[in-house]
């Protein structure tokens, strides 16, 4: 096999390259930068977003996108796990295959997948790993920001209803998913998701192929992918290509060893320390987040001020969202925005009107239906999942 | 005659170009096939000792970029990394090659200890 390294020469022309193709979306960007630092790209189909990798590519949302409820196709972010990733689908050759302990095996086509009778939501979509580059002590892996989610309306066929058309036989005890990617080599564990069987019949668990009413973006799973709503997104499978229906549990390795939590109440344990027995990552944590104004932002004093952010949990709405202006030592009731439903973000909003000239603390927490809030302290697990905690913003008033 | 000449140039180039843009346009339009390229990108490595090897082997499986994005990580953190990159990824790097790729991230990109 050959080893390779590029000449100095060969990285100025590539990120020649690189800077051309950023240009045209008059961002700044600067690829000569060393070393590596967070930094705009443009890829197919998506506004500048946040390189975090490029191959396969991980690209976070910056956080001004958040001032809406629904994030355009075109900024929600990506993120994929082995090279080899679809960059051309021919719709009239694409093929959702059905199979495994069924009646039949379906072999449908995008036109077939459309007669099913079409379900349309509005959910929050986040990485595992939202939040992982804020861990104490650190952890290897993305390393992400608060930008690895977004709220999309999406539209597609109930799974339940593709899985009846295939017919379940006797003694099916989960369903996995593939898709269109693989991995650089076949020693590579290709990315399969499972679903344990009743869950995978839920009513709301849907294979869609339209976000915001559009087709999918390349990036984001196009043709089809899930859609577990509540659930992270690496369930989500994207650029499905394949659904089993499995006699015995599906154990591929992104179901195991990765994408595990410690087997506790918080999925989390003492920093630093190791879990005795873990559970595969299930549903989103309650979290929220401020977005106006902005870390670091200076204020005027007696300037009226709408502090505003969202808020979502793993599918069961938000009950309510506090928020503070002095870290955390008194709280006031943020009023809500629209409520697009159970698995949708909602905004928040807190008038405020700072009074003297300094630096303050803003804060929000939300909790959800069923009562499950935020941490004040961040909780910690080795593989950076779940971060959730009542993130203090700092900004000053002039 | 000259001026023959420059607009025989010029429609001769509204043609070509005019063929190019229909060629794409018909490839984007073609019903039901969508296509993207990816961008190109490449990333140097920090100098050290083995830095053509870690670049190398690594890029088989990924973009450089993962290495610089990680917090900094110590000896035994970055051997545990390049472990887990054979063993549980399937990379095929052989041993002695591991050793001295984990040798330079833990140089390079160590938290020194």
């Amino acid at each position: 096999m050959g080893v390779h390294h590029f000449t100095r020469r060969e990285f100025l022309k590539a990120a020649g390259t690189v800077t051309a193709v950023t240009a045209l979306g008059g961002m700044p960007f600067d690829a000569l930068a060393a070393p590596y630092e967070r930094r705009l790209v443009k890829f197919p189909e998506k506004t500048n977003l946040i390189l975090l990798t490029s191959r396969p590519p991980q690209l976070e949302t910056p956080l001004s996108y958040f001032k809406e409820q629904i994030t355009p196709n075109d900024a929600v972010f990506v993120r994929w796990h082995i090279s080899e990733i679809p960059t051309s689908v021919d719709l009239a050759e694409w093929r959702l295959k059905v199979g495994g302990n069924t009646e039949k095996e379906l072999q449908l086509s995008f036109g077939d997948l459309a007669k099913f009778e079409k379900v349309s939501y509005t959910a929050v979509i986040q990485c595992a790993g939202n939040g992982r580059s804020f861990f104490d002590p650190r952890v290897p892996g993305g390393q992400w920001k608060n930008g690895a989610m977004a709220n999309v309306t999406w539209g597609g066929a109930r799974l339940k209803d593709v899985l009846n058309a295939a017919g379940l036989k006797a003694g099916s005890v989960d369903v996995s998913f593939n898709g269109l990617d693989r991995g650089p080599l076949p020693s590579v564990p290709d990315f399969v998701k499972s679903l344990a069987m009743d869950h995978a019949l839920e009513e709301d668990i849907i294979i869609a192929y339209e976000m915001n009413g559009k087709p999918l973006t390349m990036l984001n799973g196009f043709p089809a992918r899930l859609i577990v709503p509540g659930l992270y997104a690496t369930y989500w499978v994207k650029s499905l290509s394949d659904i089993s229906v499995n006699t015995k549990a599906f154990e591929g390795f992104w179901m195991n060893p990765a994408y595990r939590i410690p087997d506790t109440e918080c999925g989390c344990i003492p920093p630093g320390s190791k879990p005795s027995r873990t559970i595969p990552i299930h549903r989103m944590s309650t979290r929220s987040l401020i977005i106006t104004p902005t870390e670091g932002e200076t204020l005027k004093t007696n300037k009226p001020v709408n502090i505003t952010g969202v808020a979502f949990s793993g599918g069961y709405g938000i009950k309510d969202v506090i928020a503070s202006t002095d870290g955390g030592r008194s709280w006031s009731q943020a009023g809500l925005g629209k409520d697009l439903g159970k698995y949708s973000w909602i905004q928040f909003t807190l008038p405020w009107k700072p009074a003297k000239a300094g630096t303050y603390t803003l804060m929000a927490k939300a909790t959800n239906s069923i009562g499950d809030s935020q941490p004040f302290e961040g909780l910690w697990n080795p593989a950076g999942y779940l971060w959730n905690k009542v993130e203090p913003l700092t900004v000053k008033v002039k | 005659m000259k001026k023959t000449l420059v607009l025989t140039i010029i429609l001769v180039l509204s043609l070509l170009i005019g063929a190019g843009l229909s060629r794409t346009l018909l490839a984007q339009q073609k019903d039901g096939v969508k296509s993207i390229e990816l961008p190109a990108m490449v990333f140097d490595l920090a100098d050290g000792p083995n830095r053509d090897k870690a670049a190398g082997f690594c890029a088989i499986c990924h973009g450089a970029e993962y290495i610089p994005m990680q917090p900094k990580m110590s000896k035994a953190q970055w051997t545990a990394t390049v472990t887990k990159m054979v063993k549980a990824f399937g990379a095929p790097i052989p041993q002695e090659d591991a050793d001295k790729i984990s040798e330079y991230l833990g140089g390079a990109y160590g938290t020194g200890k």
